[in-house]
């Protein structure tokens, strides 16, 4: 990870002060950014975070965007709104802070994000409303030794924090790099809808309200029972005059019964309509659940007790980042799909896939092969004449595999082959641009490989067995 | 007179926190390996070794019903060398959420028997590769410790030193290494795999026919008129289901 924002997202991030108009500003925000989260409160004041450059484009450049957001809040009734751009969401928050005190947004461009994120006092790692949000003893006690800028604590090596602190040391260290921890990853949802009619139509707030937090309710109980948490559901209000207030409300750490309940009301407040005679709720996006504490270390098993014990003393004899468990992600490659984190005992149980997944587009299907390399080994894939294969733009071969050698074999023959299945990620990113090409062999002793040739080189990167 | 009830459902609780009771001696296994194991089970305190062309499915596979019902798997791999398959895991039946992966040094560097005695304390299942063999006093104590805890030990590939109680030995069950379909162009589908249960108290091995993987990735025993029509490689089948 670059530490001076070139692999971050451009993120805008707005603090402000409702003094009771929350609703006019929100309806603001969802007038002017069309995906957007709302920060966790801290001391009286809210906030919103979004991606900059959907917004950034339509307004022509980032200051032009921030300045007017800026005035269009206040004038729904913020108070002292301070708006940032920045790549990643910590530097975007911490300058948003900044921007409150001042009368301008802050735009930091990604080429100085690195001199601006060093020079950030430690303690954003910790103040409320955050999105680093690590124990405050934590930077109490990295204060004390000296280190008082996320710069300090870049410069150390993650092996001395971990060794001292933990897993949290680590993340200390990932947030001060900028290498910030992935948000979970959404994926279209199957149609999941609920519905209440009103009739007759009904006026007050409250009682549509009510109603949207049976609905509610009853969506959570659907979608634990997935396993999955909604990260973005429209919420459309129909009237009796034929009208349809429609708005997406996203959460990227999710939108349970509360959440949604508090979006119904800005809604109804914000965009007035007439007397309401349906609320439904569509859920767009999913992502997997994560963060069901019971049953963990020290929950209701006594077996869980006993492997937390295990783990804790083997973390202690060969280090914390040889301990893992996996949690899921999504995504094409095999070994991209689920990540690896530390089994450290104070981490919630990590989310296994939705079970409602949608396929991605360009996996492998099971069977899985049993044995991975994350780094592939390099080998060598040759057709009947000693050539090499290759596999042209259109995805053909441009002959069949007859031997491929490995480092440790010297060279087998090939009895079947199937593929090649292409994949192309990132296409529009030239530097993480991929292009792989994946074939499986069978080879004379009975074993089946997973191949790919990627940057005219073949890999070996799963055997099933 | 008053007469005090003792809840059964506190009974219960207390008894799940005590921790095993007297007579869960076993683990679970899935429908398709139970029928093959003598007592249908794995008998806790037992080492199970695992080889051949499907070893490492094999051993998910071992696991994967023991998981299901609440134990904890440690697997153990060799920095440098192979990974887990998550994906592979999670078809074998293991719940993901109970597998805690372990990477050591290669080989059989100093401490790495402090590691597995320490995963055998707390571990109900664990995974161990089998190539690099144990000495024969650290096995006898992992042993003792593992019969005191009641887990059960996996070894991948090998036998490693332990002195298995339970082989399962996995060959080819056919051409092209027993899979199937297998057209130009056609990917991968399922393979047909000969398993030869070796246990100490069964006396001679027997063998079984198995798809390891099936299509969608686990594994199930193939039906004895099509096991009877497979003849494999190297010697007929003694046993068939």
């Amino acid at each position: 990870m670059s530490g001076d924002g070139c692999g971050l997202e451009r993120v805008g991030t707005v603090l402000w002060v409702p003094d009771g108009g929350l609703p006019a500003q929100i309806a603001v925000i969802g007038d002017l950014v069309a995906r957007w989260d709302l920060l966790p409160p801290w001391g009286d004041g809210v906030g919103a975070r979004f991606p900059a450059r959907g917004p950034a484009r339509q307004w022509g450049d980032e200051r032009a965007m921030a300045v007017a957001l800026g005035e269009r809040l206040a004038g729904a009734g913020a108070r002292a709104p301070g708006v940032a751009v920045a790549p990643g969401r910590l530097l975007s928050w911490a300058m948003s802070r900044q921007a409150r005190q001042g009368a301008e947004p802050v735009i930091v461009p990604d080429t100085r994000a690195g001199e601006a994120r060093a020079r950030l006092p430690v303690a954003v790692l910790s103040t409320p409303g955050g999105p680093a949000a690590l124990d405050p003893s934590l930077v109490e006690r990295l204060v004390r030794l000296g280190l008082r800028r996320l710069g300090d604590v870049a410069a150390l090596r993650v092996g001395d924090l971990v060794g001292r602190f933990g897993e949290p040391g680590r993340q200390a260290h990932r947030w001060a790099v900028g290498a910030e921890p992935p948000v979970p990853v959404s994926v279209a949802s199957p149609e999941v809808a609920v519905e209440f009619e009103f009739d007759p139509p009904v006026n007050q707030v409250d009682t549509v309200v009510f109603a949207g937090r049976r609905l509610a309710d009853r969506l959570d109980v659907h979608m634990r029972r997935c396993g999955d948490v909604p990260t973005a559901v429209r919420i459309a209000i129909d009237t009796e005059h034929g009208e349809c207030v429609e708005r997406l409300w996203c959460h990227t750490e999710g939108l349970r019964a509360t959440a949604l309940v508090d979006r119904v009301r800005w809604q109804l407040q914000a965009w007035e309509a007439g007397p309401v005679t349906l609320l439904r709720f569509t859920v767009v996006e999913v992502a997997a659940e994560r963060g069901r504490q019971a049953g963990w270390w020290g929950g209701e098993a006594h077996g869980d007790e006993r492997a937390a014990g295990a783990v804790a003393r083997v973390a202690g004899l060969i280090g914390h980042e040889a301990v893992t468990r996996f949690r899921w992600r999504g995504g094409r490659d095999p070994s991209d799909r689920y990540e690896r984190l530390p089994a450290s005992p104070t981490e919630p149980p990590p989310p296994q896939a939705p079970t409602a997944e949608a396929p991605w587009p360009g996996g492998l299907p099971s069977p899985s092969p049993a044995r991975l390399w994350r780094d592939p080994l390099p080998i060598e894939v040759r057709d009947a004449s000693g050539d090499m294969v290759r596999v042209d733009g259109r995805g053909e071969l441009s002959a069949a595999p007859a031997r491929v050698v490995t480092a440790r074999t010297t060279s087998s023959e090939v009895v079947a082959w199937a593929g090649p299945w292409p994949l192309e990620e990132r296409w529009w990113r030239p530097a993480e641009h991929r292009r792989r090409a994946r074939l499986q062999l069978i080879t004379a002793d009975g074993s089946a490989l997973l191949v790919h040739l990627e940057q005219r080189q073949w890999w070996l990167r799963a055997v099933y067995c | 007179m008053v007469r005090a009830t003792i809840d059964p459902a506190i009974v219960r609780a207390l008894g799940d926190r005590l921790g095993t009771r007297a007579h869960e001696r076993t683990l679970p296994l899935v429908d398709a390996l139970a029928q093959v194991v003598p007592g249908a089970a794995l008998v806790r305190g037992q080492v199970v070794a695992v080889r051949g062309v499907a070893d490492m499915s094999l051993a998910l596979a071992v696991a994967g019903q023991a998981t299901r019902n609440g134990s904890w798997l440690a697997a153990v791999e060799h920095r440098g060398t192979f990974e887990f398959s998550p994906e592979a895991a999670v078809e074998l039946g293991i719940a993901l959420e109970r597998m805690v992966v372990v990477t050591t040094p290669p080989g059989n560097a100093p401490g790495a028997v402090e590691v597995v005695a320490a995963l055998i304390e707390g571990f109900d299942v664990v995974i161990v590769p089998g190539h690099a063999p144990l000495a024969p006093t650290a096995v006898r104590r992992l042993r003792a410790r593992l019969r005191i805890r009641g887990g059960v030990v996996v070894v991948v590939g090998g036998h490693g030193g332990w002195q298995p109680d339970l082989v399962l030995c996995s060959t080819t069950g056919g051409p092209c290494g027993g899979w199937e379909p297998l057209e130009e162009n056609g990917r991968l589908c399922r393979r047909r795999v000969v398993i030869e249960v070796d246990a100490r108290r069964q006396g001679a091995p027997v063998r079984h026919v198995f798809w390891l993987p099936t299509a969608d990735g686990s594994i199930a025993a193939v039906p004895s008129d099509i096991a009877r029509s497979v003849v494999s490689a190297g010697g007929s089948i003694a046993h068939v289901g």
